[in-house]
Order: C-alpha cells, then sequence, then structure tokens
C-alpha cells in the first residue's frame, strides 16, 4: 500500500499509541514477570506509606530499550491486521486461539475463549463483557485504508458500540484518506453512529464541547466533565474513546501535532484514544506532516502483544502490502 | 398454597439467598469449599439485591402496570440520588453509573446505555417483584421490569432482568422448575447470550460434576468483575433446576457456585421461594432476615420483606379488579422502545401507600431527612469499614 495518507494513518496511530502513559506498562511486558511484581509491589509500598512518589515502569537488571517510547498494542493489533485481512476474519482470530504468549484486551481474549468454545461470530463478539470496547475501532484503521468495511473482522471481537465505533472509524479514515479533510472525516463518522446509541450520543456530545472550547487542549476539560463517568474501571470503551477522537480531530483541523498531544491528556482514555486520534489526523495530514522526531520511535513495533511483530519496521510493511 | 404465601416465599427466598451468599461472592468454589465445606447458614444481612428489590417493588405497588422507565427515573431523581451525597454504599458499576447519567441530566434508555455497566445482573437481582406482580403472566412480567430496566441497564442487563421476572411469574403460578426455566427463556430473544448461557447451563447439570461443568459452560474467564446478567442468571436458573425447586437445595447450591453468589443466591431462592411459599424458606433462615438496614438505599430502611411482599399481593389484587391496563401489542424483548397499548393507568393507584417515601415522609423508616447536603449517616456513612464495592475487589 502506499499514499502519504495511508502511511501517515498507520504511523499516526504508531505516534499515538507511543504518546499515551499506558504503552511504557505494555512494553514493560517485554521485561521479566518479577519486574512487573516489583512495579505492583512498589504501588503497594506507596499505599502502606502513604508516599505521593509513584512507581513508574523501571529497569532493574532488565534491558532499558522496551522502556523508551514507542509504540505498543494498539500499532501491533493493526499491524497484525494489516498482514492478515485477506483472509477469513474467524479463521484469522482462531489461528491465535491457545497461544498463551500474546496479550490482547478483554474483549479479544474472551471472543478467542468463544472461538474455543465453539462459539462463532458475531456471538463471539456479542456475549463479550467488553464488546463494546474499541479493539476493533483501532484494527478498523485497516479497513479504512481500503474504503472496506470493518464488520466482518469487528464482530469477531466486539458487538454494540465496539461494532458501531469500528464502522465510524473506518468511515473517517477512508473519508479523510481521500480528501485530507477533517470535518468530512468526522462527517462520514457520524453518518454511521445512530444518535440513539451511547456512541452516537456521546460524539455528539463530545464535538460540541470541543467546538465550544475551540481548540485540542482547551478542550481537555470539558471533554472530561461531558464524555467521562469515571465509574468504570477500563477507559477503553468505543462509547468513549471514538468520539474524543473526532472531536480533536475536527478542533485541531486534523493536525496531529496539535490533537494527539490533548488525547494523550485524557488519562484515563490514554491507552487508545491518542491512538484513534493519531490516525485520523495522520490520515488527514499525511506523513508528511507528522513531527519529524516522532517517526522514527513510532515506526518500529516492539512485539509487546504479538511476539513476532517484535522490530517490524511498520513502513516497510506497508511496502510489502499490495 | 395462597398467591399471598408465595409472593412472601418468593421475597423471602430473595432476602435469605442473598445473605447466604453474601459471604461468598467472587470467592471460588474451591474457597467455598474450603471456609464452609457447604455454606448452609446464614452469617449476616442482606446487600444490595433485597434492598433494590424492595425500591422495586414499592414503585410496582404505586405504579401497578402503568409503570413506566420515565416514572423509575424520577424515582432515582427523588428518592435515590439525594441521598448519594458521598460514597453509594453497595452500588455496582450500574447503580453509580446510572446516578452519573442522570445527574447529567440524560433521560432513559440513555442513562443505562452511556455507563458501560449495562449488562450487571443489577436489574436480575431486584427482578423477582415483577414476576410477583404478574402471577402466570410472565409476558408482562418483563415487559414491566424491561420498563425498570431502561433506566439502569441496557442489552442483556434487561435481558437478565427479563428471564428472573418471567422465571417467577411462572413459578407463582404454580410453574414446575423446568417449565418456569422455559417461561424465562420465552421472555428473551433465542439470539442472545442470556438464552444460550441458560440452554448451556442446563445442559450442564447432566455433567458427573456439575458445579465445574457449569463454570466451564458460563463462566467468562478474563474478566475480573462477577456481575454479568448472563452469567448470574443462567448460574441461578441451573440451580434452581438443580435443586428442583427447593428453596434449600437451590439455594445452597447456588451459592457454592462463588462468582456473584449474592446474586445468584438471591434469585434462585426468588424463584424456588415462587413456587414453594413461605413454607418453603427455611425457618432457621426466615429468622434472620428482618427489616433493612438502608445501608444501600437509604429510602428503604426499616422495610421488611414480608411487609414488601404483603403491599405487592394487595396491589396486584387491586389492579386485577381493574378493568383496563397497559396493552402489550408493542412487547419488545430489547426493550428499545415504549410498550404498545395505551396506558390508561395513572401514577398515584391505589397501592401507593406501600411505596417507600423519601426518608423523613415514611413513619416506618423512621430516617431523618435525606435531601441534598443530608447526613453522613443518612448517606450510609463513608469511614465505617469497607463497603460492598470493597468486598467485591476481595475475591479478585
Amino acid at each position: 500500500m502506499s499514499g502519504d495518507r495511508i502511511a501517515g494513518a498507520v504511523i499516526g496511530l504508531a505516534v499515538g499509541d507511543a504518546a499515551g502513559w499506558p504503552a511504557a506498562r505494555h512494553r514493560a511486558a517485554l521485561h521479566a514477570p518479577w519486574s512487573r511484581r516489583l512495579h505492583r509491589e512498589l504501588d503497594a509500598f506507596a499505599e502502606e506509606h502513604r508516599v505521593t512518589t509513584l512507581p513508574v515502569p523501571f529497569a532493574l537488571n532488565q534491558p532499558t530499550a522496551p522502556l523508551a517510547v514507542g509504540p505498543s498494542d494498539d500499532a501491533e493489533w493493526l499491524a497484525w491486521t494489516l498482514l492478515t485481512m485477506g483472509t477469513p476474519r474467524a479463521g484469522a482470530f482462531r489461528a491465535l486461539v491457545g497461544r498463551d504468549d500474546i496479550r490482547a484486551r478483554v474483549s479479544v481474549a474472551t471472543a478467542l475463549d468463544n472461538l474455543a468454545r465453539g462459539v462463532e461470530p458475531p456471538a463471539s463478539g456479542h456475549d463479550n463483557p467488553h464488546h463494546f470496547d474499541d479493539a476493533a475501532a483501532v484494527r478498523a484503521v485497516a479497513y479504512g485504508l481500503r474504503g472496506a468495511a470493518p464488520d466482518e473482522d469487528a464482530q469477531v471481537t466486539n458487538a454494540g458500540d465496539g461494532l458501531l465505533g469500528a464502522r465510524a472509524v473506518a468511515a473517517a479514515v477512508a473519508e479523510a484518506v481521500a480528501t485530507g479533510s477533517a470535518a468530512k472525516a468526522v462527517s462520514a463518522a457520524l453518518a454511521v453512529l445512530p444518535e440513539d446509541t451511547a456512541i452516537g450520543h456521546n460524539a455528539r456530545l463530545a464535538l460540541a464541547a470541543a467546538r465550544a472550547a475551540g481548540d485540542p487542549f482547551g478542550a481537555v476539560p470539558a471533554l472530561d466533565a461531558a464524555l467521562l463517568d469515571h465509574v468504570y474501571s477500563y477507559g477503553v470503551g468505543a462509547a468513549l474513546t471514538v468520539p474524543a477522537a473526532l472531536a480533536l480531530t475536527e478542533v485541531s483541523g486534523g493536525e496531529l501535532g496539535r490533537a494527539v498531544p490533548a488525547a494523550a491528556c485524557l488519562a484515563a482514555l490514554a491507552d487508545s484514544a491518542p491512538a484513534l486520534t493519531g490516525a485520523l489526523t495522520g490520515a488527514c495530514g499525511g506523513y508528511g506532516a507528522i513531527p519529524e522526531g516522532w517517526i522514527t520511535p513510532a515506526r518500529t513495533l516492539a512485539g509487546c502483544c504479538l511476539p513476532e511483530l517484535a522490530g517490524k519496521d511498520l513502513i516497510e510493511l506497508l511496502k510489502g502490502l499490495s | 398454597m395462597t398467591y399471598r404465601d408465595r409472593a412472601r416465599g418468593c421475597l423471602l427466598g430473595l432476602a435469605a439467598g442473598d445473605a447466604l451468599g453474601a459471604p461468598a461472592e467472587n470467592l471460588t468454589p474451591e474457597e467455598i469449599r474450603h471456609r464452609w465445606g457447604r455454606l448452609t447458614e446464614i452469617e449476616g444481612g442482606g446487600t444490595d439485591d433485597t434492598e433494590y428489590a424492595i425500591f422495586a417493588a414499592g414503585l410496582l405497588a404505586e405504579h401497578g402496570h402503568g409503570l413506566t422507565s420515565a416514572l423509575v427515573a424520577a424515582a432515582y431523581r427523588e428518592r435515590v440520588i439525594p441521598a448519594v451525597t458521598g460514597p453509594m454504599r453497595g452500588a455496582g458499576f450500574s447503580e453509580l453509573g446510572t446516578v452519573q447519567a442522570l445527574r447529567r441530566g440524560l433521560e432513559p434508555p440513555l442513562t443505562g446505555l452511556v455507563h458501560q455497566h449495562g449488562w450487571s445482573d443489577g436489574l436480575a437481582m431486584r427482578a423477582a417483584p415483577y414476576g410477583v406482580f404478574c402471577p402466570g403472566d410472565p409476558a408482562e412480567a418483563a415487559r414491566l421490569v424491561t420498563e425498570d430496566g431502561r433506566v439502569s441497564q441496557s442489552g442483556e442487563g434487561i435481558l437478565g432482568g427479563r428471564a428472573v421476572a418471567a422465571a417467577v411469574a411462572a413459578a407463582m403460578a404454580g410453574a414446575d422448575p423446568s417449565d418456569a426455566v422455559e417461561a424465562a427463556l420465552s421472555a428473551v430473544p433465542a439470539d442472545s447470550w442470556t438464552a444460550r448461557n441458560i440452554v448451556r447451563a442446563r445442559a450442564a447439570l447432566g455433567a458427573a460434576d456439575p458445579a465445574v461443568a457449569l463454570h466451564e459452560a458460563v463462566v467468562v474467564r478474563h474478566y475480573p468483575w462477577t456481575d454479568l446478567a448472563p452469567e448470574a442468571v443462567a448460574l441461578a436458573l441451573a440451580a434452581y433446576l438443580h435443586g428442583e425447586g427447593d428453596v434449600e437445595r437451590s439455594v445452597t447450591f447456588g451459592v457454592s457456585l462463588g462468582r456473584d453468589a449474592d446474586t445468584i443466591g438471591a434469585i434462585a431462592g426468588a424463584v424456588a421461594g415462587a413456587s414453594q411459599g413461605e413454607r418453603g424458606v427455611p425457618e432457621r433462615w426466615a429468622a434472620r432476615i428482618g427489616p433493612v438496614t438502608g445501608r444501600c438505599l437509604p429510602v428503604v430502611a426499616g422495610r421488611d420483606i414480608r411487609d414488601v411482599a404483603d403491599d405487592l399481593a394487595t396491589a396486584h389484587a387491586t389492579a386485577s379488579t381493574r378493568a383496563t391496563r397497559p396493552g402489550r401489542a408493542g412487547e419488545n424483548p430489547a426493550g428499545s422502545g415504549p410498550p404498545g397499548g395505551t396506558t390508561t393507568e395513572s401514577a398515584g393507584t391505589p397501592g401507593s401507600a406501600a411505596l417507600p417515601r423519601p426518608a423523613g415522609s415514611a413513619g416506618a423508616a423512621g430516617r431523618p431527612p435525606a435531601g441534598p447536603g443530608g447526613s453522613a449517616d443518612a448517606a450510609g456513612g463513608g469511614t465505617a469499614g469497607p463497603d460492598a464495592g470493597d468486598e467485591r475487589m476481595e475475591g479478585l
């Protein structure tokens, strides 16, 4: 695959993925398990001793490279999708069943369990406690690049808002790749998000909040107040991350360098909202608009979720795709 | 057996199952065996299951077949939210998520859609009163519980409530356990997680070790929270079948499964209690069930589950003598639209005296007013030790 906006979407996603704080926690998965156990113990230490000095991912006797800024789960699952999207989706996921060396979202892990017990799509994505998360929305970037529907892929792991999020991202990426217009990309996404769904309601709410603020960074508190309920224990719901990405894409006029930092400031959504924002704005502005300094660290995958992708270069990967 | 007897059996069974299962919540079956052998004796009080069921019963007694999502949302705004001045004790994600959505000014069904725990068993745990109110009419029980559910749940969370309400409605009319479970299945689409889990759980009962087979059949492995309606409802109905409708056998087997053990016990106890009546609930259990404290829902403090059952029975008798009630032409299992037919029954029907009024207006409750700025005590307190939220964490 070639084209400045196509490469912009993929590298843009990797940049956003790398910019969010959870990336280092995902990448620390490359360290020995005891290293992460020590991290949990330091968290408990801070609680017990009432010290506000909180642990960060660290390397005790471990290589430091995984903790350098770089992409993690979202970039790897997008790369996996780009590499496997030629095969029927249930089969592509079934090939992962039984592997004990991969890491994935709750929706994907549960879908693999469902496939193992004979629950096929769409039930594999529906009978799923995280059917609403944005795992499929991240993979949908690959479908948007080709102007294809993400449904067959999305339904393996998601349903409801999770499926709608995938459709919205695919539609927005396709429009951005075709026109470069952030406004048109967001309109294309809204067109597939019914107003009476949580994701459709939230998308319009987020856009109104961002428009009122008039600036991506300025919109952060308004998005937090309007969008986040801060009740649930995980921040990867498509009804939250996709609207945040759409709103920041529009209010930034499609400028990755303004939109992604703001997304990374939505701490609860920082695992994937920056990545989705990076994909949309990267598609709008193209590869050439991505800040030079981010490209080198973002283009190489770590293999923290799919070990076979360790060291994979995203630009080379795209060149190898027809 | 009289209708009133079954009503008491159902709600006493719910309260007993809730109280019996509470200490087993989030434990594994192995941990439960290790600690108790078979958990058969109630150790402490009930939890949110009983108090929310009392709240739902009060809404039914007040509004009867005319209950709507808008009336339920209004009740949350008037009687629940003012007391949530600090921690919302005993609340799961769906309850506080709903409160947050209502505070933002949203209306049903968005209030149940925008938070991310729509499929929790928060409706299933309080669904039994709808079955009590609609004996022999599982479809109407399911329609009414959907009105409640659209405020706080979505999707499978609503379906779980429909399944429980329908099973109780059938059991209230004397259906045997297998027919009551069929009634549950008739109230949800065959192409749903809830239906698939009920069918899978039923099939697992034939295994050499049903508890292990049930876990393999319906328990989600890669998720830390256990209050999934499709899972809890399937396990509870399987326990009811396994116990052949006997309250003690159904409930003790249900809570032995761990996971959301108090809700599993509450649902199994409610359906079995509807089958067996008040005498079906072991006396030593009934003796432990007194007025609720209002720890989770201050507005119901002081209510005794027996009085709630009697009020519900009275409300049913009153409603039965009335000529009209909403038609069910627009029956919608997904709960995404308003019921069809004409709602001729207005708010404020006879029976409203049974409703738990805001603290301060209900003599029985004897609680101080719990308006905005109310005392920490009325809000359940925040420093008196771990609340149910903490208890949920212990099994993780």
